[in-house]
């Protein structure tokens, strides 16, 4: 025990004593962790612009680009006559969208026939159109309700009727975890948990490269990898207790929860990166191959793109990475304030893996040397 | 110039490294993002449903949810609270509540309603989610109207410009391989660069090149900056054709753009070295400027709606230029025109090197600057 105990210490010192690893590890951890998050920092793309094609210059019309412009997502950017001058604004992204509203609109609404309303949005962009398409349909539809309603009570019907004819059913939104459906508050858990993994594999592949020739015993490989569990957990403690109140991120869990949940995933990097160490002849070369491999990473984990829409083999191949299981974990402990009885599933996986990994760093640690290095 | 490049050519064939990074990596990684967006449509996302009220309409909730092509029923009860913990278990990514009383008051015109908890922490997949169940229930809902004789006043036609199935992650996909290729090619310029200083042998290098700094460098990166031109060019092609997707605008513009792309990956990759004079610095700094350049692209978040540093930053960087320019050829069949803002700003990159030439003459000549880790 002691002789963990002795070999952790010596690894702490060793990180803090090579400039060039402290400044991947605890830097690089922090550095990416502050710069991530801006792009994002406005969470929901407000004030799109977007075109109006009148070609039924009516009172009903002109109403319709009045409801559209007073919709938050976007921003009515001027009316036209003729379409084609908005297709060609579309082509050049000077727009997301544009909403036609045909010649016989009013009539159509007069006579008590259905008036088709057309909108075209940039679905190049799923952000631009997913916004543009949902504002556009929101304020026409609510028109559309509301002209049923005033012809029904018209008709004679009381006020109820009235509106339960216009629109039957109607549906109540809860939006959970994530208030306005931020996008720095979607991105921005799962990535953390990317950089941390990123960063220390790297930090532990530096310090392995320099040290081939060693027989490391068993204390001293559980040192390490107890010394580098320790530095993660002082890292995702900063992220939650001093990144998440800078960037306002909401949360539903427990903090020292999802340290709990994240910590086999903790031991698999450290493991990994211990295991990773011996392939490579150089230590940039662990730098370049993790700058690579963080995209991949990523997606891997069927957060950004749901892994519903991933071939299966895929899925499973993701799941050899640490922080498939950790982003999920994290993700739902903290985000969603799940239990752990609820991850329990992902919970053994990220277990079996540390175990696994654990393992392999420990027989490669005891058994390399330079020559062998292929990279 | 010559002797330049055969001392290259040996260098390069003696490097494993170099072979993955040139021929193997650009492939393995446009293969891997190709199996991870090939499915055309998102598949059938799972979502729970708590009937409070056992009727008919109820059951005519259930069929329109089953019917709806993204969306599968995966569980049916009546407790809300398991169905919440559905959702934190990852089971499903929503709930919708058919409140007690339901069917009644739909008969007697109350406007009941479905009350709809969905999961915006995984934000593609709720938004998803919540188009479907709102389409299912809208529907429905027009159907009840019409069955006493309602016409809506309004019918919205949804056109998805320049993506009409709403594949978005072939959308995604493209310029995600650009992101990588981008990263790629700055580690090359700067591994094959800076790895004569770190090795020291720089000196070689230089007298290959009779002393002259711009050939030592030109000499070094010209073979790079033709195989990449062409070689990432057609995997680019290539797999934008596996993904389905056809140039739309000018083939020429897309080529003319990719090329500035790999000279300003290079132009940045050869600055970074000349500035920092060291492998493992500038490998860091580049990884600092290029491994978050797709956030800052605007290709997932639009760019205008970027704030402060985040606005100016998107501007400061390559690879968004380039991805605008291929979206605007590739995809939008953009007017010729709109590529020329985006041209410029990567030629400047390109000739960033041109501000260190001093520094790098400093470099391959004084000795001191070699062999540092």
């Amino acid at each position: 025990m002691s002789g963990i105990f002795r070999a952790c210490l010596a690894e702490l010192r060793a990180v803090f004593a090579d400039r060039a690893v402290l400044v991947v590890m605890l830097g690089g951890s922090l550095f990416y962790a502050l710069f991530y998050p801006l792009p994002y920092r406005a969470q929901v793309a407000t004030g799109l612009p977007v075109l109006i094609v009148d070609q039924d210059f009516s009172a009903s019309s002109r109403r319709l680009a009045r409801w559209l412009d007073a919709s938050e997502p976007i921003r009515v950017d001027g009316v036209l006559a003729s379409a084609r001058p908005a297709q060609e604004a579309l082509r050049r992204k000077q727009i997301a969208g544009y909403v036609e509203i045909p010649t016989d609109f009013e009539r159509k609404l007069l006579r008590g026939e259905p008036a088709q309303v057309g909108v075209f949005a940039n679905a190049a962009y799923m952000v631009l159109f997913s916004q543009v398409a949902a504002a556009s349909n929101d304020a026409a539809l609510a028109l559309g309700a509301l002209e049923v309603e005033q012809r029904q009570l018209r008709a004679g019907r009381d006020a109820g009727t009235a509106a339960a004819l216009a629109s039957p059913i109607r549906i109540e939104l809860h939006e959970l975890y994530n208030p306005d459906g931020g996008y720095a508050n979607y991105v921005v858990p799962a990535v953390l948990v990317l950089i941390v993994q990123q960063t220390f594999l790297i930090g532990i592949c530096m310090l392995q490269v320099g040290r081939r020739r060693e027989s490391a015993v068993l204390s001293t490989v559980l040192g390490r990898v107890a010394a580098h569990v320790l530095l993660q957990v002082a890292v995702f403690t900063f992220y939650l207790a001093v990144l998440y109140r800078l960037f306002g991120f909401p949360s539903e869990g427990s903090a020292l929860l999802a340290l709990v949940a994240l910590l086999p995933a903790f031991i698999a990097v450290a493991g990994l990166g211990l295991a990773l160490g011996p392939w490579f002849r150089s230590r940039e070369t662990a730098l370049q191959t993790m700058m690579l491999a963080s995209v991949p990473a990523l997606f891997l984990a069927g957060f950004a793109w749901p892994a519903e829409a991933m071939p299966a083999a895929l899925v499973a191949v993701g799941q050899w990475l640490p922080s498939t299981g950790a982003i999920d974990a994290f993700v739902r402990v903290h985000q969603m304030g799940a239990g752990l009885d609820e991850i329990a599933a992902t919970s053994l996986r990220l277990w079996l893996l540390a175990g696994f990994y654990l393992l392999l760093g420990i027989a490669r640690v005891r058994r390399s040397s330079i020559a062998s290095a292929p990279l | 110039m010559i002797a330049v490049l055969r001392r290259e050519w040996r260098r390069f064939t003696a490097t494993p490294r170099l072979w993955w990074f040139c021929l193997l990596l650009p492939l393995a990684l446009s293969g891997l993002l190709l199996a991870i967006f090939i499915e055309r449509l998102p598949g059938q996302l799972p979502i729970a449903l708590v009937e409070l009220d056992r009727s008919a309409a109820g059951r005519q909730i259930e069929r329109a949810l089953d019917a709806a092509p993204g969306l599968a029923v995966r569980q049916r009860g009546q407790d809300l609270r398991a169905a919440a913990s559905a959702v934190r278990r990852g089971e499903v990514y929503a709930v919708l509540v058919v409140p007690a009383g339901f069917e009644r008051a739909l008969l007697r015109g109350e406007r009941p309603g479905l009350t709809l908890f969905y999961n915006r922490q995984t934000l593609t997949a709720g938004n998803l989610v919540l188009r479907e169940v709102r389409t299912a229930v809208g529907t429905l809902g027009a159907g009840i109207g019409l069955a006493q004789g309602v016409l809506p006043a309004v019918r919205v036609e949804n056109h998805a410009a320049f993506n009409p199935g709403l594949e978005f992650g072939r959308f995604l996909a493209l310029p995600l391989l650009v992101a990588l290729l981008h990263v790629l090619m700055v580690i090359v310029a700067i591994d094959v660069t800076g790895r004569e200083l770190r090795e020291a042998s720089a000196g070689d290098w230089r007298a290959a090149a009779g002393g002259r700094t711009l050939v030592a460098l030109l000499g070094k990166l010209l073979p790079y900056l033709a195989w990449f031109t062409v070689y990432g060019l057609l995997i680019v092609l290539l797999f934008a054709r596996l993904l389905g997707l056809e140039v739309q605008g000018s083939l020429a513009l897309l080529a003319l753009g990719w090329l500035g792309l790999v000279l300003a990956c290079f132009g940045l990759g050869v600055f970074l070295v000349g500035l920092f004079g060291n492998l493992r610095l500038a490998t860091s700094v580049a990884s600092v400027l290029v491994s978050p350049a797709f956030a800052y692209s605007g290709m997932t978040f639009p760019a205008s709606a970027m704030e402060g540093f985040a606005a100016f930053w998107s501007l400061a960087l390559p690879l968004g230029h380039y991805l605008h320019l291929q979206a605007g050829q590739m995809l939008l069949a953009a007017p010729p025109a709109t590529a020329l803002a985006q041209l410029p700003v990567l030629a400047i990159f390109a000739l960033l090197p041109m501000l260190t030439l001093r520094r790098w003459h400093q470099l391959l000549s004084d000795p001191a600057h070699w062999g540092r880790a």
